[in-house]
């Protein structure tokens, strides 16, 4: 595992190597290949973020609006420590999506629809998304069915009822170790389940676990 | 060691953001390594997927634990004492009768009436069964022509037919079951295969 995640960050593109305030700079004088490479290093990372925490509602239209605010900020100066710029980005996403939540807020409060009750906008996922999470589902009552009952409840006291690590611990004696274990084992047998539906579904033979 | 480092988020730290957990300065952290680097997203992501899917599997397995605990603590509640006690009298009577521990009773209950039918002379009438109980009539055929099988009929006091049926004879007798009937005057006719009323007997029905 160790191995993996050391080539992975090798092979990374980021250009926190050749140093964030090149590109900065480049952004800052206009260079259309400096704009390119910020998009193509933080479109996805602001994507996710902005998806996990405001939904996938007019997802393009504020990742370009963030674009937008970053661009303008770095070529207004407003940029201060080009070498923290990561930090930078994270900030303004966030404002962002506070000032998102704000604005919903407030429309919310001050603003009265003639048509309330007649638009309703359906907060369910997409179909596609909802048919993975009913399969996830199946895979984890499976888990869930094929676990001691111990284990089980320690994965629903965790899960389900947010309780700490410690407080399951003390309800279940149990000692951090085994609390561990009883989690990573069930995840990876989630993993496990979860390749093997997916080569079932491409017909191509699952990798079998060393474990 | 600052994430922008190359380091990747360890399993419990991808845990920690994905159950919403880590401190602020952790996802501060946490947040920034996640804007450039897709392999922890992905990890991320899945641990969302996993955490969700237990959370749903959960609660569907509570509830249905839950259920399954009412459904027998309710069960008093759910059905009346009256009924349930209703229910079993009928499911032990049901099963009395297909073991067949009534049937001696139900044939006492209701015994078949055995009568003798003779032919005598006179006016009076011999032969007297209770209403309402199946009968046996025994005929006695002495002196009619010898036959295979007799046509015997009951017909009211008004001479309209309630019963008939053919049956077979032995040694100048004959035995019938009939139906019980209601209280009154019945002639018993005793045909022969030609038509012909061969032998007629009284009988008084009592209530």
């Amino acid at each position: 595992m160790s191995f993996e995640i050391a080539q992975d960050c090798s092979s990374r593109t980021d250009p926190s190597d050749s140093g964030w305030p090149s590109l900065v700079e480049r952004i800052r004088v206009g260079e259309t290949s400096g704009l390119e490479e910020l998009y193509q290093v933080f479109s996805k990372g602001i994507r996710f973020y902005l998806c996990r925490q405001l939904g996938p509602q007019d997802l393009d239209d504020k990742v370009h609006d963030i674009f937008l605010i970053i661009t303008k900020s770095i070529q207004n100066g407003e940029l201060r420590e080009p070498e923290r710029f990561m930090g930078y980005v994270r900030t303004i996403v966030r404002r962002q999506v506070a000032a998102h939540i704000n604005s919903i807020v407030q429309a919310r409060r001050n603003q009265t629809d003639p048509n309330f009750g007649t638009a309703l906008i359906d907060y369910h996922p997409n179909p596609e998304r909802r048919i993975i999470e009913q399969q996830n589902m199946k895979l984890a009552m499976r888990i869930l069915g094929s676990l001691h009952r111990r284990e089980r409840e320690v994965l629903i006291r965790f899960y389900l009822h947010e309780q700490t690590p410690r407080e399951i611990c003390r309800d279940l004696k149990l000692s951090e170790t085994q609390f561990r274990l009883i989690k990573s084992r069930a995840k990876a047998r989630f993993g496990e389940l979860g390749r093997r539906r997916l080569a079932l579904r491409l017909g191509t033979p699952a990798v079998v676990s060393s474990k | 060691m600052a994430l922008h480092d190359h380091r990747h988020l360890e399993e419990d730290e991808i845990e920690r953001y994905s159950t919403g957990v880590a401190s602020e300065k952790e996802c501060a952290r946490f947040d920034e390594h996640l804007l450039v680097c897709e392999f922890c997203r992905n990890r991320v992501t899945q641990e969302d997927d996993y955490g969700l899917a237990i959370q749903s599997a959960g609660l569907r397995w509570r509830q249905q634990a839950r259920l399954r605990e009412a459904g027998w603590r309710d069960f008093p509640r759910l059905i009346p004492l009256s009924y349930a006690l209703g229910l079993v009298a009928a499911l032990t009577l049901i099963a009395l009768l297909a073991l067949g521990a009534l049937r001696p009773w139900t044939r006492d209950a209701t015994p078949v009436f055995a009568v003798h039918l003779e032919a005598v002379r006179g006016a009076g009438i011999e032969s007297r069964a209770p209403a309402g109980r199946a009968l046996l009539l025994n005929l006695d055929l002495t002196g009619l022509p010898a036959q295979r099988t007799y046509r015997v009929e009951a017909v009211e006091r008004l001479g309209s037919v309630v019963w008939q049926r053919t049956v077979p004879a032995q040694d100048s007798k004959a035995s019938v079951s009939l139906p019980g009937m209601p209280a009154g005057i019945y002639f018993v006719r005793v045909y022969a295969s030609s038509g012909e009323l061969v032998r007629e007997y009284e009988l008084e029905v009592q209530g």
